[in-house]
Formats: C-alpha cells, sequence, structure tokens
C-alpha cells in the first residue's frame, strides 16, 4: 500500500503531541514536603503495576488515535497489486505509535524509554520507507505514457451473469461497465468489444473511436450473453489478435465478469502461456484488468448436476436405468417440485422431488426406460423449480439405441457333436432365442459362429463389435495384425483358451508396434479334478464382473474349475490390468487396452470340461455383460464437453462409430468431403463436413464450445445410416457454472505468473486503471473507524480508571472518638427504628 | 527614667488567652486512681484519714489510739479504727513527639499568628494548655520530647514555677529525626515507676502494632493513657492535584513522583484502616483515643474533649 497525499504524513508527528503533554506534565510535578509517606509508599506499592499499565494503555491509544487520524489525512492507497501489503506498512506505523505511547508511560526509566523512542521512530522511518518504495514501484509498473489507448472490453456472457444483483442481471451492471469506459474514451483512443461465451465473439468486428457507435453496440437488443461458460483465455486471445492491428502507443484489454472460477483454469500453465506469448508479441505489450462484479450474496439455485446412465450399449431388449443427481449449488435450502423426465420431447415421468436440499447437498433420482425403436434418442431431464438461474435446470443426454450387436465367435476346435465345443456354448449363451420371430423376445447381440480357418479370410472385420476366439490353436499372421487393428479401432475382443491354444504361439505374438498381443503370459495349464478351484468373487470388481460377482444375485461362488492357465500380467505394464481372480490368487480375467478397444483374456476354457461355469445361472449374463462392455468403445459419443469435436463414422445398422481424431484427418485428406449444416444451440446454422472414403463416410464438426443441442442435418443418402432425418448431439454445460466459487487472490497470483492481469473490485478502481492511473481502492474509512474506535477505548478507559480510582467519590477520612463513633451509632440505629 | 515595659517571655506565647479562658472552667479529673503527694482532685489508692468516709477496720498493735471509734467500742465493746478516702494530687507526664513527621505543616492548618501550624507547634499548643491547666489543679505535671530517643525527660513536679520550665522546653523543642514510637515508649513506661496519667501527643507514624504494644506497656504499669493523635489535614483528605513530588520528612533523600489522583483512594483506604486500628487497640487497653486534625482550632476541641471526659468520669 501507498499514500496519495505522502506530505501528509508529516502530521505523524502528531503523534508527539501526547507524549509531550504527559511528559511535561510529569516535569512539572510540584515538590510536596510530606510525612504521611509510609502509606502513600504502601499504596504506591500495591498499585504500581496497576497504574503503569493504565498509562500504558491510555497513552498507547491516544498516540494511535493521533497515528489513525494522521494517516487517514494521508489518504492511505491500496493497489490491486500490492508488492507491500498493508498488512505490513498499517501496522509498522501504529506498532511506531504505541512503542511512542509506552515509552511515555515508562516513569523514570530513561534507558527504557529512549530504547522505545528509537524503535518507534525507526519503525515509523520504516514504514514511510516502505510506502514510498510501493509507490515508486506502482508509478513504475502502472503509469503509462501519454497517447492514444487501445482497449479491448471483454464482456463475460457465461450463465452466471444473468443472477440478479440489486434487482438487475450482472451481465446488464457489466454493459453499464463497459458504457462507462465507452465514455471516458478521447479522441484518438479506440475501443472493441469481444461478447464471451463459450466462444468469444467480436461485435463489431474491428477497433473503433465512434463512442457513439460503440455505446450502440452494447445497448443493441442483441447484445445478450449466449450462455454457457465463458472461454476465459480464448476471450483474451481474441482481444490480443483485435489489439495485434491497433497502433496505438497504450494497449489495455478490461474484462468485465462475475468472477466464476469456470474455464480459468489455472493449473494449465501452458494455455497462460500461449496467451502471454500472444500478449508479448503485441507493442506494447497490454495488461489486463478484470473488473469483478459482486456475485449475490443469496442465490437460490437448484441444479441437474448429472445424468448417468446404467450402460454404455443400450438396446430396445432390456430396459435402462438413469440416475439424475439434483444438486443445491446456492447459498439457500431449495425443494424443487419434481424432475419430468421426456424422450425425444414426449414427457415420460414426473418424479415429484420429497426432500428440502440443503446448501451444497444433493439428491439421486432413478428413472427406467426401455427404448421401443432403434436410433438416437434425446433424454429430457426437466426440474421443475423457479429459482434465480434456470439455465441449469434442464439436461439433456442423447442415447444411442442399437439395433443389433453383431458379435463373431472364432471355434478353434469344432465339434460334430451339438453344444459340444465352448464355441457353440457361447453362441447359444448370447442367443438363446435366435430365429424367434416374436420381436419382443429378439435380443441385440447377433452371434456368428465360424471355424477358425473360415474366419481368418473374412474380408471386413469391421462389421463386428465383438469377436470371441474359442479355443483357437493359432492365429494366421495376416489375421492376427487385423484383429490387432480392429481391437485398435475400438472394437472388443475376448480370447477365451483352451485344451487346443498354442501357448508359445501366443506368447510371442506381437503386435506391429511390438506390444505384446496378449493381457498375461499363458504360463501353462493346471488341471487338478481332485482339488478344483473356485471363483474369487471378492476381486471381480472389473465392472463387467460386478453382475456375477454381486455374491447376493450370482451363484458363481459355486463353480468349479477343474483346469486352467496360470496367467502371468506384466504387473509393469500399465495398460495391463487384472479383472478377476481365483480362490488360488491367480488371475482369471485379465484386460489389456490396445487403442481405444480392449483384449479381454480368461484362465479357462467356457465349456463343461474345464468348468462348472456354463452349468450355473451366472453363464449367460456373464457373457451378455462381457460382449456389451467391449462393444462400447467402438460407440461414438453423442454427449460432449464443451469443445469437443464432433467425429464419427456412420456404419449401417450399428449406430454412429466412433473414429480417432487422425483417421478423421487422415479419410479427410483422401476422400470426398462435402458440407453439411449444423443447427446450434442458440438456433443459428454452422458447418461441418463429410467425407465419403472407399466405403467410409466420416462426419467433423468441431465448433462446439457452447453447451446445449446440435443437430447434424446429414444428406439424404446418409440419412438411413444415421437412423433417419437429423443427428442430434449433446454438449453439456460445464458443472461449475452453476456453482458460486469466484476467483481468488491467489488464482490471481497464479495467472501472474504468466500473464500481467489485476483485478478491480470497483468501477472507479478499474477507471482509474483504465486512464492510466494505479488500480486500487482507498482505505481511509477503516483508518478512521480506528480513531473512532480508539477514541472510545480510551474515553472507556478514562471512565472506568475513574471508576477504579474512585475519583467520583469526594471521600475521606473522618476522625472521630469512640464516643463520638458511639453517638453516630446510637443516631443510626434510632434512625433504622423509626424506618 | 523610661519606664520599662514588661518583656514577655517567647515561651508564654504557647499560652493563648483566649485557649485558656475556654479551659480555664474546667477541670481534669483522672479517671483512675492515682498516687500523688498532697491531697488534690483525685483518687488515692492510699485510705486515710479525711473527710471521706470509707470503711472500719479492726485495732491492732501500732495503730494510734486517737483513730479509734469510741462510739463502736461502745456498742461492740471492740475496737475499731475508723478509715477515709484519701484525696491525692496527680501525676501526669505529658509525652511529646518530635519526630520529623510532625514537622509537616499544611496549607489547610488552622494559624496562630497569621502561621499555619505544624503538627509540633498543634501538639506544642495541646502540651502547653493542658499543663497550664494541670499544675493549676496544684496536680504534678512532666514532660518527655522524643523522636528516635527521648530528647528531654523533665519529671512531674507541682510548683508552678515548674510550668515555666515545662514551656521553655516547649518552646525550644524542635521537629527532629525519624520516629521509632515504640521503642521510645516502652523506655519512658520503664522510667515511671508511679502510677499517673500520661498523655501521649504524636501522629502515631509508625507499625500500628508495635505502638499498641507499647501503650499496653504503661496501661501494664496501671498508667491512665491518653493518646492525642495529632494528623494534618492534607494527611486524612489528600488533596493535591496533578503530578506532585513528595519528599518524606523523616529520610533524606525518599522521595517518589506520582499523579496523587490516582493514588489518593487507595492512600485513603491505609489511612482508615491504621486509624480504626489504633482506635480500636485503644479501646481494648482502655486507652483514651482522642484524633485532632491540625485543621480544627486547638483550644475548642481540647475544651470539647475536657468536658466531655468531665461529664464521663462524673458518671
Amino acid at each position: 500500500m501507498t499514500f496519495l497525499h505522502f506530505s501528509m504524513l508529516a502530521g505523524l508527528a502528531l503523534v508527539a503531541l501526547p507524549v509531550v503533554i504527559h511528559l511535561l506534565n510529569r516535569h512539572k510535578a510540584k515538590p510536596v514536603p510530606w510525612a504521611a509517606m509510609r502509606f502513600l509508599m504502601a499504596s504506591l506499592q500495591a498499585q504500581r503495576r496497576r497504574l503503569l499499565l493504565e498509562e500504558v494503555v491510555l497513552l498507547a491509544l491516544r498516540c494511535l488515535l493521533v497515528a489513525a487520524v494522521a494517516l487517514a489525512m494521508a489518504r492511505p492507497f491500496l493497489p490491486s497489486q500490492a508488492a507491500i501489503p498493508w498488512g505490513v506498512i498499517l501496522p509498522l506505523f501504529m506498532g511506531a505509535a504505541i512503542c511512542a505511547g509506552i515509552a511515555a508511560a515508562v516513569g523514570k526509566n530513561l534507558r527504557l524509554r529512549r530504547q522505545l523512542l528509537r524503535a518507534s521512530a525507526l519503525l515509523a522511518l520504516v514504514a514511510i520507507a516502505a510506502a514510498a518504495l510501493e509507490q515508486w514501484l506502482l508509478r513504475r509498473q502502472w503509469l503509462t505514457p501519454a497517447g492514444e489507448r487501445a482497449i479491448v472490453i471483454i464482456v463475460d456472457g457465461s450463465d452466471s451473469m444473468r443472477l440478479l444483483v440489486d434487482g438487475r442481471s450482472n451481465f446488464q451492471h457489466a454493459v453499464d461497465e463497459a458504457s462507462a469506459v465507452v465514455d471516458t474514451l478521447k479522441p484518438g483512443d479506440t475501443a472493441g468489444i469481444i461478447l464471451a461465451g463459450p466462444q468469444p465473439r467480436a461485435v463489431g468486428a474491428t477497433m473503433s473511436s465512434d463512442r457513439a457507435a460503440l455505446k450502440e453496440i452494447l445497448a443493441h437488443r442483441d447484445f445478450q450473453p449466449p450462455g454457457g461458460s465463458m472461454g476465459v483465455l480464448e476471450a483474451f486471445n481474441a482481444a490480443a489478435t483485435m489489439l495485434a492491428n491497433a497502433r496505438n502507443p497504450v494497449k489495455k484489454i478490461l474484462l468485465i465478469t462475475d468472477g466464476q472460477a469456470v474455464n480459468w483454469d489455472p493449473q494449465s500453465q501452458p494455455r497462460w502461456a500461449y496467451l502471454a506469448q500472444n500478449l508479448r508479441e503485441l507493442d506494447p505489450q497490454p495488461k489486463i484488468l478484470c473488473r469483478l462484479l459482486p456475485m449475490p450474496l443469496t442465490v437460490r439455485n437448484a441444479a441437474i448436476a448429472g445424468v448417468a446412465l446404467s450402460r454404455q450399449i443400450i438396446g430396445t431388449d432390456r430396459p435402462v436405468h438413469f440416475a439424475v443427481t439434483v444438486q443445491n449449488p446456492g447459498a439457500v435450502p431449495v425443494q424443487p417440485n419434481a424432475v419430468v423426465f421426456a424422450i425425444d420431447g414426449q414427457p415420460e415421468k414426473r418424479e415429484p422431488f420429497q426432500k428440502e436440499l440443503a446448501p451444497g447437498a444433493a439428491e439421486t433420482l432413478r428413472f427406467e426406460y426401455q427404448f421401443p425403436t432403434p436410433g438416437r434418442h434425446l433424454a429430457t431431464f426437466q426440474l421443475v423449480y423457479k429459482d434465480d438461474l434456470e439455465a441449469d435446470n434442464t439436461a439433456i443426454r442423447a442415447v444411442d439405441v442399437l439395433d443389433r450387436l453383431p458379435a463373431l465367435i472364432v471355434d478353434g476346435a469344432p465339434s460334430t457333436r451339438p453344444l459340444d465345443s465352448a464355441a457353440a456354448l457361447i453362441k447359444v449363451a448370447l442367443a438363446p432365442v435366435a430365429g424367434n420371430p416374436d420381436p419382443s423376445l429378439r435380443l441385440l447381440i447377433a452371434p456368428e459362429l465360424l471355424a477358425a480357418a473360415d474366419a481368418a479370410v473374412i474380408g471386413d472385420l469391421a462389421k463386428y463389435r465383438v469377436i470371441i476366439l474359442s479355443n483357437v490353436p493359432r492365429l494366421p499372421g495376416p489375421f492376427a495384425d487385423r484383429l490387432t487393428e480392429f481391437v485398435r479401432g475400438g472394437g472388443g475382443l475376448l480370447l477365451i483358451p483352451g485344451n487346443q491354444t498354442d501357448a508359445e504361439f501366443y506368447n510371442r505374438l506381437r503386435t506391429r508396434a511390438g506390444e505384446p498381443f496378449l493381457p498375461a503370459v499363458f504360463a501353462g495349464r493346471r488341471g487338478a479334478a481332485a482339488k478344483p478351484a473356485h471363483l474369487d468373487l471378492k476381486s471381480f470388481t472389473h465392472p463387467a464382473l460386478k453382475l456375477i460377482g454381486d455374491a447376493g444375485q450370482s451363484d458363481a461362488a459355486g463353480v468349479l474349475v477343474q483346469a486352467w492357465w496360470r496367467l502371468q500380467p506384466d504387473a509393469q505394464d500399465s495398460a495391463v490390468r487384472v479383472c478377476g481372480r481365483l480362490d488360488t490368487g491367480e488371475p482369471f480375467w485379465v484386460e489389456r487396452q490396445l487403442g481405444r478397444g480392449f483384449i479381454l483374456a480368461a484362465a479357462f476354457n467356457l465349456d463343461t470340461l474345464d468348468s462348472t461355469l456354463p452349468a450355473s445361472k451366472s453363464y449367460v449374463p456373464l457373457l451378455h455383460e462381457l460382449v456389451h462392455y467391449l462393444a462400447a468403445p467402438a460407440a461414438a459419443e453423442p454427449n460432449l464437453r464443451p469443445g469437443e469435436e464432433i467425429a464419427f463414422e456412420l456404419a449401417a445398422g450399428g449406430g454412429p462409430r466412433r473414429i480417432d481424431s487422425r483417421t478423421a484427418v487422415r479419410a479427410q485428406a483422401a476422400g470426398s468431403t462435402k458440407e453439411i449444416v449444423v443447427e446450434t444451440p442458440a438456433g443459428g446454422k454452422a458447418t461441418g463436413t463429410i467425407t465419403t472414403v472407399n466405403d467410409q463416410a466420416i462426419v467433423r464438426f468441431s465448433e462446439t464450445l457452447a453447451p446445449g443441442l446440435y443437430r447434424l442435418q446429414l444428406p439424404p443418402e446418409f440419412k438411413p445410416a444415421a437412423g433417419g432425418g437429423s443427428l442430434p448431439f449433446v454438449v453439456a454445460s460445464p458443472p461449475g457454472e452453476s456453482g458460486l466459487k469466484t476467483l481468488t487472490d491467489a488464482d490471481f497470483a497464479a495467472f501472474r505468473n504468466q500473464v500481467e492481469i489485476f483485478p478491480a473490485r470497483a468501477r472507479a478502481e478499474m477507471l482509474a486503471a483504465i486512464g492510466g492511473g494505479i488500480p486500487g481502492e482507498e482505505i481511509w474509512k477503516p483508518l478512521i473507524l480506528v480513531a473512532l474506535l480508539a477514541a472510545l477505548a480510551e474515553v472507556a478507559l478514562t471512565r472506568w480508571i475513574a471508576l477504579q480510582r474512585r475519583l467520583h467519590a469526594a471521600e475521606t477520612v473522618t476522625l472521630t472518638t469512640p464516643a463520638e463513633d458511639l453517638q453516630a451509632f446510637g443516631r443510626k440505629a434510632r434512625e433504622m427504628m423509626k424506618q | 527614667m523610661p519606664p520599662t515595659t514588661p518583656t514577655i517571655p517567647e515561651y508564654m506565647n504557647l499560652l493563648d488567652a483566649a485557649a485558656l479562658a475556654k479551659v480555664h472552667r474546667l477541670e481534669f479529673i483522672a479517671r483512675g486512681v492515682m498516687e500523688g503527694f498532697v491531697s488534690g482532685r483525685h483518687r488515692s489508692p492510699a485510705r486515710g484519714f479525711s473527710v471521706e468516709f470509707a470503711e472500719h477496720r479492726e485495732y491492732a498493735p501500732g495503730d494510734d489510739i486517737r483513730d479509734l471509734d469510741w462510739r463502736a467500742y461502745g456498742k461492740s465493746d471492740r475496737y475499731y479504727i475508723k478509715q477515709y478516702i484519701e484525696e491525692t494530687n496527680l501525676r501526669c507526664t505529658v509525652l511529646l513527639d518530635a519526630s520529623g513527621s510532625m514537622g509537616y505543616t499544611g496549607g489547610l492548618a488552622a494559624r496562630r499568628h497569621g502561621q499555619p501550624l505544624s503538627k509540633l507547634d498543634y501538639g506544642r499548643y495541646l502540651a502547653a494548655t493542658l499543663l497550664h491547666l494541670l499544675i493549676h489543679q496544684q496536680d504534678a505535671v512532666g514532660l518527655v520530647t522524643f523522636d528516635s530517643k527521648v530528647r528531654r525527660h523533665l519529671p512531674a513536679r507541682s510548683r508552678a514555677s515548674h510550668l515555666r520550665v515545662l514551656l521553655e522546653e516547649l518552646q525550644l523543642t524542635q521537629a527532629g529525626e525519624e520516629t521509632a514510637l515504640a521503642p521510645v515508649i516502652h523506655g519512658i513506661a520503664e522510667q515511671l515507676h508511679r502510677r499517673g496519667l500520661i498523655v501521649l501527643i504524636s501522629d502515631l507514624f509508625d507499625d500500628p502494632g508495635a505502638i499498641l504494644n507499647a501503650l499496653h506497656h504503661f496501661r501494664f504499669r496501671k498508667h491512665e493513657v491518653i493518646l492525642f493523635h495529632v494528623m494534618a489535614e492534607e494527611e486524612i483528605t489528600f488533596p493535591f492535584e496533578g503530578w506532585s513530588e513528595f519528599t518524606d520528612l523523616e529520610v533524606a533523600g525518599n522521595r517518589v513522583e506520582i499523579n496523587p489522583k490516582a493514588l489518593r483512594a487507595t492512600y485513603l483506604d491505609e489511612v482508615r484502616t491504621f486509624v480504626e486500628k489504633i482506635k480500636k487497640g485503644c479501646g481494648e487497653m482502655a486507652v483514651d483515643y482522642v484524633p485532632f486534625s491540625t485543621k480544627q482550632d486547638f483550644d475548642a476541641a481540647l475544651a470539647n474533649y475536657l468536658a466531655n471526659r468531665g461529664r464521663m468520669v462524673g458518671a
């Protein structure tokens, strides 16, 4: 901190006034020859410490009072970014005043008095020097050369800016602040305005010196918050781009925001470093000023904080569960009325909300629904409640409902007898009612059983979502490579070894990149018919094994394993994890992630020779869970985070399939690309691409910063593949937008590691900084308060001391004889008798 | 030859005509029995032959036959001797504290000849007036002046000319050193063999327990004791304002710089406790405790005391 009127600090010399008055009083002490010294000394002995303490406190308070008034007259100033905080300078001044007060009270101990006076002077000098240094630093840092300014005003347009403060939204307050800044523009100054939603939008496109035009932009009815969360760094980078073309000698960026700590990302140093690099390239390098508008003190808000689905692969054959989390991110308790669940805009269920939610508390509601038709559907959850922030009362999730899930079962040991091989058992388990004409009994998984030799010559593995290798002795080299690519692309591979499996072959098998193919080494086959192993259900933590790992529902605990492969996973390999074990401690399932897909290896064959698992009730659910799990990575995610690119491959019947960005770019370069129309949440239209290469159709769209519903309008020829009509995608709001967490000084300190950014908490502070002054606020009011408190304390203490010393009572010692005492006693007794 | 103007000795200033007029019509009567040489106003411990009949005693060989009560012999045929209460004169010794503390002269003190009285002056006037009264009652009076030791001891005599000696001594007494009241009183008590009246005039600035113990010594020796406790008005009101440097009148170099208002309450508490302790101790020993403030006129205060005492003894 520093002082605006430095010369007024000379008033601190008045601190000496109470000291001098006190010392003069003592100096003028009248000599009194005295006889009753014994009584005087006795009372002094009893009171010495107390008298000293009273004097010390009283004089310290008087000096403090004078010092506080003198400091307030010097107009103390607290800059937004103080090199020396007020917590250092003010206590130094106060300490100096208190030392001076104590020095006056210490009586005749001249040495101590001298030391205290020296300490007082030293503290005052240090404080003055610190304040002067602060002023020098601030002038060097903030005072800009005179000249025309170029200012980019960024107005935060996030959802939280709709919150009302003093009857108006923070966005309206922000517009007022921006207008006030525009009013300060002088001839030659230029300004640009950016409306910062998830994606910054320069309003007016270029820097302008026309104040009327700038104010017209701010007052225009289309200048409304776009919603979602503000892309903070994107907005700053956009501002830097605007300033790059300005030729003004002074450049500044002003962000007007409520300071909600969403998307500021203080941990992401590379992003801030990128911004810093952009700013450094400007000449002169602009400083960033953040005008922080106050958040409302009490926000009544209920929000849908999340929607979770019970499974990733959804078909029409079984219901799915939605877990909807309703949270109170506000500051007062709330009780929403209900949550309405709708599918494709048609209300399905209204669940009343029974509980009051305390601030910070959350409650989960569950909805069950079985989709009747395949394709992409929209599940909407609407919180029925009137609160301060309505944007977070609705959550939409896009759900891909599959028509069929094709799975290939490769039989390595075919048998002529029905249901003799494991592969045949697996096929029956996956499709027990295959061929049944009743559509209600039709299951999602469509298995296809092939002998190993036939499977190796299949041209297109991509038409399958999951491949199961059952007791396959060896894999032809090209087939193994194709399997690897299949898994890398998101396909699932279930590897079930049996008595025919050539362990050495599989152990040597490597991908083209040199990675091991197997999740674990087949270290030898063990057979112990006399002493069979059991499944250790407690170790079944894998999501696909949770169902049969639940001892309350599953009979898997009674399964006997007579023969199994000893699996030895590489503990150092982070892509490998053990999903379940036998009760011998050996792994039962081991998983390896390869690209986006998974290879899951079992320890024993799923036939009746190796174990009694096929005879258990858990057999069918286990296989279904495994296939669903392995098929999930290939599905394109229809629910995205803001900024995440929409990129998928259209496949007939199986729904949109995920592809990685590299594949998409390669495909776009190789194939023919057409533009498609994308409807944005704001109701506007954007442009995406669809690329056709060979038989693939790859769709891309990257402008997904704004949360909400996007609809991709596909060309007619691709509509059947997409399930007909437009293809919706949902970009979810960041969860923090509902909360009240704001930026702290520590956050700004972290940002300042990269860029020069300073907060301004008042309009005057902002205008001072924009006008070339030093941003900060005067703090003379607290000092006047301190002076008043010191004055009150001084009066109270003086009164208290007077009471303690009985100054109000004009008492003396009355000398009486015993006879007079007796008479007085008699008089008093008579008076009492009369009463 | 020009007519010579009679010169009034300086010590006669101690006898104020107005004061003497106030107390002259009063008489000082001892409360207990007194040993003396001549008949006077006070009861003697000896039984003798005088005006007031006391009792009969059986004749014993050696008794003067002139004292036989022949009327009793006629009635009882036995020899009785008639006894009477003898009245004797009083032996009064005035002990005057002449320590440094008695030299304190407060601005609020009563004035004589335009000058405020110090505690010692006040005591001198009290002593002179009392001595004058007693000696005119034919009582024997003596004087002891002391500070840390006995300075002068004038034994009790009843001659009128003795008053001059006493007054001269009073006139010459000046405030001296530090008070050590208790040992001095013990010493005086040892020296006074015949029971009599002891009048102690002092500010008693010493340990109250030791003082009371010393007074008890007098009582043990059957003396009647009157304590004239003289204090300056400032010592019982402590009316000082503003920072002051108090200098000890008894111990040189003992000084303290204080704000008197800050200490007034506790100082007065100390004084009050001290006075109450002395008063209570005197009551327990049947010592007459008579406090004087130098602000009062000593003659009026003394006359008041003597009048009260006369009433109580008479009762």
